[in-house]
């Protein structure tokens, strides 16, 4: 489930998923739960952690304002797709990035000619992402 | 097919401009027009949101020219192969991302880079329609 990297060897591998935790707002920020191999395309799953003991009521307003907008996907990039889910496992809130098998390949392509270590997207490109979707979708953070 | 890049904030060469109306007119086949987004990488004219810049701002800029970059490399590995011409417009600072994100890609052979000509829009897209046409 998670193929995150040890310490030791951050700096000598390449992973598509940041690691995050990175905050999103004053309600909740997000953190790299693991990811999922789908039939077409690899899943990384980010939890949704929120920020309790600042505003619990407002995470509650935010997630139910989520909920009519649960599981749609939302593509920006050919070949990605994200879409906030609740799965029955962990019953917790989660924001899913799915990216095709062949998109992925030209990500570590692209990651190798660049020499680039560490996570090939970036917390910041997650987060964006997951703003937008929001924005997208009208809901309030 | 052709394509042709945009980078954000080109004055007067929107999707739906005259500019680019002429253009692709006046382009054979089938011509794609897509953006180059700072964060994004390459986003096509129907996926792209002014929702998509907002929230950039917040990004280091040297990270931010490195998951550009990657977002604009991987880009050209992934849809490149279908295009026989691509023409990019050389305007403002969008031009490090792509300068870093397509060097030494196999692509190259198919890159037109036209310089962006604020007062000289006829000139401009005499310039983009030949390259597409090339």
């Amino acid at each position: 489930m998670n193929d995150i990297p040890t310490k030791k060897t951050d700096e000598t591998t390449v992973v598509l998923f940041p690691k995050g935790p990175a905050r999103v707002s004053d309600t909740f920020e997000i953190a790299f739960h693991g990811i999922m191999r789908g039939k077409k395309s690899i899943i990384g799953r980010y939890s949704i952690v929120p920020l309790t003991d600042r505003n619990p009521a407002t995470f509650q307003t935010f997630v139910r304002s989520l909920k009519p907008f649960l599981n749609r996907n939302y593509t920006v990039v050919p070949g990605t797709r994200s879409a906030f889910v609740l799965p029955k496992s962990t019953n917790s809130l989660e924001f899913a990035v799915a990216i095709d098998y062949d998109k992925a390949n030209t990500y570590f392509k692209s990651a190798e000619e660049m020499n680039i270590r560490g996570s090939i997207l970036s917390i910041d490109f997650i987060r964006l992402l997951l703003k937008t979707q929001l924005q997208r979708a009208g809901v309030q953070i | 097919m052709n394509l042709i890049i945009i980078p954000f904030g080109t004055p007067n060469w929107g999707v739906q401009s005259d500019n680019m109306k002429s253009v692709v007119s006046g382009c054979k086949g089938k011509t794609n027009v897509v953006y180059l987004l700072p964060q994004w990488g390459i986003v096509s004219s129907r996926a792209y949101h002014p929702d998509l810049l907002k929230g950039i701002y917040n990004t280091p800029e040297k990270k931010m020219l490195q998951t550009t970059a990657v977002a604009v490399r991987s880009w050209l590995h992934h849809q490149a192969e279908q295009y026989k011409r691509i023409v990019v417009l050389n305007y403002g600072h969008s031009m490090k991302f792509w300068n870093k994100g397509a060097a030494g890609t196999p692509f190259m052979q198919k890159v037109k880079v036209i310089r962006y000509l604020p007062r000289s829009p006829a000139v401009l897209r005499r310039r983009v329609t030949r390259a597409c046409n090339e």
